[in-house]
């Protein structure tokens, strides 16, 4: 080798180490499992001279292959000898990168945030410039870079496959209630891959969440509480058998690179998120709101009342605080039978306790004693509502007296209405006559 | 039609029955003794709960409509409310439903709801005070007209409400209204009875579970708990500025809504309209006499089925007369109610003619001056 190729060789290996800086600075990779299946061009040689780094392939065999490999296969770093173009010059260091497999002396590096990969690259021809970077045989989808200033070309291959999972399913559901589901995993050809498997998860919101916060607004559904929430599980598979739900599941890719699932809500309502895992994937998350929709809250008005003296009626700090809520035909008919109250009973005005939370579902409203489970029973929908009634509890303020208990059913009846007397925690079946405490109307829409 | 009734209820109850034994453990059960359901769910606790349900059908109501044409065209309607011997409750609410039209005297509050109850507070109290003076009540009886859901309402004032009702055996009058519009038949009219305060339905704890199928069985039971009867309510509107062939069509179609129930037999129904289709081509043609001549005919096949059916004022369904000659062909209300729709075509067409006669002779005399 003369002093010009030991030249050269210096420059190209500073040239190649900016290139891989470049490409790990640049490149968004996406990963490829690499499969050149082109002959050794060490075959095509008719005698090989080792030097230090490299050889040189005297007259190939067939030196059109050899050239088609140059321009095509291009795992190799093969160029022209500069002064006999009959010469091929292989690069000893990218010796392995000879078409059984990976390159996998190219150039390998690591970096956070990119999946372990080759830097191969192809020098183009000396014979004149060439700024047209072949397309490489293998994984053509990752194309060369040309680099000027040495003519040459690089593009970094990882060594696993980089595989997306898309979830396929609508985003929201009335609690409780089931959400079919499925996931496809393909690589970043969009090619399916039968056979890989994704583990799922479910978490919910607990937190409150102001717009524009990372969550979903009211996503915690109305509860402040948050131990032992439940969030929901899985069917792992098209089937759903009610009682069944799962907390994780794993899926196997069937032919199409696709799993069914359904997702199990709890009667809790909130923003859930299902998180898709698996080897070689990125992440993926799927945001469901388990929500009854278009709740709102009842507005202010002299006819009822959303407060007595302690503040807001049914109240819980800490639990439940915003207890208010109604779907708009509800608060519409709720107006009326503020008004039919209004008639028997001059001057008196109706004390409204627990309607539904912000996204409607389960309203536990005895948070001590049995959390996350019923009573309520009721209250889920945004189309029922309490109301005070007289009870020798500490709401009493403002509770329908119990003289007026028959006509006020009978009126709001005529206007059809269905209501009647709850009394929580009573063995007493006489119709809460005899147990007072906590007695109330509950009124359906 | 109390036969109607009566299945009806049957139906409800073999429901009511296969879905208690389609469930473990909850179930909703007649007793037929007392009239009462037990329902028995999935209470707060892991143990079943159960309360009693006493529905407010005890009641052997009978109602009488009446109507009849004033001044102005101006319908009086009046209704005559009997509570049967052998009644275990008091007939405390009576509801006349299927009256779309605002009726006279009422305010034409849009949709009968209040929007801003602060801000509309004084057109509450004007729509309550129009409402007053719109529905005649008898003694010691409150009306009210709730166009929300189409309805006329009476039930008991507060001064009278625990004690008062028409009880067993009792009869009362002077319910009412005016109205421009016809009579038509109600089918879902309804009474219903006095529950008393230990009787007032409740739960023992939080009550079934709103998604659970006890909680819709339960619901269609509560929905349901009166007893229906036929009325003659104010249902067809009269055309402005009049015109008999629409007016005699919309008549047509109040009688197409009878076909099918106990009111009318489908045939004698198409025999009718027969009549009726010429009727309104005829006044479409502008042959006024033809029409009156199609209409007459109607009401003769009418009056061959019923007697009396003019006499607005004398409603006197139960005498031996009138059932003797009650007909299958059609129900004596319908008869009357239809009888009445087309004397009104008669009546109005009449004067229509000594207007166009009026107006012929006045612009004869113009000429002449
Ligand atoms: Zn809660
Ligand atoms: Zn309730």
């Amino acid at each position: 080798m003369n002093m010009w190729r030991q030249k050269h060789r210096m420059t190209y290996w500073l040239r190649k180490l900016f290139v891989v800086f470049s490409l790990v600075a640049s490149w968004n990779v996406q990963a490829v499992l690499l499969l050149d299946t082109s002959p050794s061009v060490l075959t095509w040689c008719t005698s090989i001279y080792s030097m230090a780094d490299h050889f040189v392939c005297n007259f190939p065999t067939d030196f059109a292959a050899a050239q088609e490999a140059i321009t095509l296969y291009n795992e190799w770093n093969v160029q022209l000898h500069i002064a006999d173009p009959t010469v091929l010059v292989v690069d000893y260091t990218l010796l392995s990168c000879d078409g059984t497999g990976h390159c996998a002396t190219c150039a390998t590096f690591t970096q956070i945030n990119q999946p372990t990969g080759h830097v191969c690259g192809v020098i183009l021809p000396w014979a004149g410039l060439m700024s047209v970077c072949p397309v490489p045989k293998s994984h053509p989808e990752i194309p060369y870079i040309y680099y000027s200033y040495g003519n040459d070309c690089y593009r970094y291959i990882p060594d696993n496959p980089v595989l997306t999972v898309t979830f396929i399913g609508s985003n929201e559901v009335q609690p409780p209630n089931i959400l079919p589901f499925s996931v496809v995993v393909k690589d970043q050809n969009g090619v399916v891959q039968p056979g890989t498997q994704v583990a799922l998860t479910v978490d919910v919101q607990t937190l409150d969440v102001q717009s524009g916060a990372n969550g979903v607004l009211n996503g915690e559904g109305g509860h402040l509480h948050t131990a032992n929430r439940p969030k929901g599980g899985f069917a792992c598979s098209a089937q759903y058998a009610p009682g069944s739900a799962l907390p994780t599941c794993t899926l196997t890719m069937d032919g199409n690179g696709e799993a069914p699932f359904i997702f199990i809500s709890t009667a809790v309502s909130g923003a859930h998120t299902i998180t898709a895992t698996c080897n070689n994937c990125t992440t993926a998350t799927a945001l469901v709101n388990v929500k009854i929709d278009n709740l709102i809250t009842i507005p202010a008005s002299s006819k009822y009342a959303l407060s007595d003296s302690n503040g807001v009626i049914g109240a819980v700090p800490g639990k439940h605080t915003d207890n208010h809520y109604l779907a708009s035909g509800a608060i519409t008919e709720l107006k009326d039978l503020a008004n039919i109250y209004t008639a028997i009973n001059p001057g008196a005005i109706l004390y409204l306790n627990d309607a539904s939370l912000v996204w409607g579902g389960l309203f536990d409203v005895d948070v001590v004693n049995s959390p996350w489970s019923r009573p309520h029973a009721g209250h889920q929908k945004g189309t029922s509502i309490d109301i005070r009634a007289a009870n020798s509890g500490p709401n009493n303020q403002g509770s329908v007296p119990s003289t007026l208990f028959s006509r006020f059913i009978e009126e709001a009846t005529k206007k059809g209405f269905r209501i009647g007397l709850h009394c929580k925690n009573s063995s007493d079946t006489n119709y809460c006559l005899s147990q007072p405490n906590n007695r109330h109307f509950h009124v359906d829409f | 039609m109390r036969t109607f009734s009566k299945l009806c209820a049957g139906i409800v109850v073999m429901a009511i029955t296969l879905y208690a034994q389609a469930d473990s453990g909850e179930s909703i059960v007649l007793d037929p003794t007392t009239g009462n359901y037990t329902i028995t769910y999935g209470g707060d606790s892991t143990n079943l709960s159960q309360t009693v349900f006493v529905p407010a059908t005890k009641i052997d109501p009978t109602i009488r409509s009446s109507f009849r044409l004033n001044e102005r065209d101006v319908i009086t309607y009046r209704y005559t409310v009997f509570n049967g011997a052998t009644a275990k409750q008091a007939i405390i609410g009576i509801v006349l439903k299927q009256i779309a039209n605002p009726i006279i005297g009422e305010l034409p509050f849009p949709d009968g709801t209040f929007p801003n109850l602060i801000v509309e507070k004084a057109a509450y109290d004007a729509y309550n005070a129009a409402v007053k003076t719109s529905v005649a009540s008898p003694l010691n009886w409150d009306g009210d007209i709730t166009r929300r859901l189409s309805q006329v309402d009476w039930s008991p004032n507060t001064a009278t409400y625990n004690t008062g009702g028409i009880h067993p055996g009792q009869t009362l009058s002077g319910f009412g209204f005016n109205s421009l519009d016809l009579p038509g038949i109600s089918q879902s009219s309804w009474m219903n009875g006095r529950i008393e305060d230990n009787e007032i339905f409740g739960f023992p704890d939080d009550g079934p579970d709103e998604s659970s199928p006890i909680f819709a069985q339960l619901n269609q039971l509560r929905d349901n708990d009166f007893i229906i009867r036929n009325t003659a309510v104010p249902m067809i509107a009269v055309p402005v500025p009049f015109d008999a062939a629409t007016l005699l069509d919309r008549i047509r179609s109040q009688m197409f809504t009878w076909s099918g129930t106990q009111l009318i037999n489908s045939a004698f129904a198409t025999q009718l309209d027969r009549y009726m289709v010429a009727a309104a081509n005829a006044y479409r043609s502008n042959q006024p006499k033809v029409g009156k001549e199609q209409i007459e005919s109607v009401r003769k096949l009418l009056e061959h089925e019923h007697n009396y059916l003019d006499h607005d004022e004398e409603d006197h369904e139960d005498t031996a007369e009138h059932k003797a000659a009650t007909r299958l062909t059609i129900d004596r209300l319908a008869a009357r109610v239809l009888d009445f729709d087309l004397r009104y075509v008669l009546k109005r067409m009449e004067r229509e003619h000594e207007h166009d006669h009026d107006e012929g002779d006045r612009r004869k005399e113009q000429e002449r001056r």
